[in-house]
């Protein structure tokens, strides 16, 4: 598997957002001025988010993992970010459901071969519980994004 | 067994359903039974594969919102989450037999 990036600046720690809206306007205001997606991509992921909702529950403490159609991005790599207080999230499995959400963690690819690849780093840090509970409460970006990268290893 | 037609789908992006579409085939596979045929699409497309195809059965990633006409539905959430995933895969396995 290559190499699927976490850089350390697009660890974001204890947002505080009253919504996953808020939560998403934060994040992709930052990967704007980074250049890292396109304008069009926030309302993209909001209408995503809107019919096809994204809130895992996994039992303990959970996460959300939005995500888009490639067009709207400019690289591939994963984002992830730490909420102050949990966030309301509708869930994947039923949209009518909602879930309270202690992190995000978004996949942006450049290119639709690279989805399955996202994903299957995501889903080894999901259905880790152990993991996501120390990565939602971690107050250092090195250990999260080592935790990524381990994850890719084994 | 029966070799099945089955519908895989997901929100829109072809992400979660590619990793249901490889558990459902290792199910198959440990059961014994012939590889499915598997139509992997989008939720908005399920209806019209439904009109074209002979489908068994539907695993959809999230929930689906259309009536599928009593055609059986397993939902695979579980492949993303891992949280009930066994039952899941019994589920599938029963109705591979079926």
């Amino acid at each position: 598997m290559a190499f699927l990036n976490l850089p350390e600046n697009d660890i974001f720690l204890g947002i505080e957002a009253e919504s996953s809206e808020e939560a998403l306007a934060i994040v992709c205001a930052k990967l704007l001025d980074e250049g890292k997606i396109k304008e069009g991509y926030l309302e993209a992921i909001l209408a995503r988010e809107a019919e096809y909702p994204t809130g895992l529950d996994l039992e303990g403490i959970n996460v959300a993992i939005p995500h888009t159609d490639w067009i709207w991005s400019n690289t591939t790599q994963l984002v992830v970010a730490t909420f102050a207080k949990p966030v309301t999230w509708h869930s994947m499995e039923d949209p009518d459901e909602t879930v309270d959400v202690s992190m995000m963690i978004m996949s942006l690819f450049d290119d639709p071969s690279h989805q399955i690849e996202a994903l299957t780093k995501i889903m080894g840090v999901v259905q880790d519980q152990g993991l996501v509970a120390r990565l939602a409460g971690s107050s250092s970006v090195q250990e999260i994004a080592q935790a990524f990268i381990q994850r890719e290893e084994q | 067994m029966e070799k099945k037609t089955i519908i895989v789908c997901c929100g829109s992006s072809m992400i979660t359903s590619t990793v249901a579409v490889a558990k459902v085939k290792e199910v198959a596979a440990s059961i014994g039974a012939p590889e499915p045929r598997i139509i992997q699409c989008k939720f908005a497309e399920v209806l019209a594969n439904l009109s074209t195809h002979d489908v068994d059965f539907i695993v959809p990633t999230g929930k689906l919102k259309v009536d599928v006409g009593g055609v059986p539905v397993i939902k695979g959430t579980a492949f993303v989450t891992g949280i009930g995933e066994d039952k899941v895969k019994a589920e599938i396995a029963e109705a591979l037999k079926a």
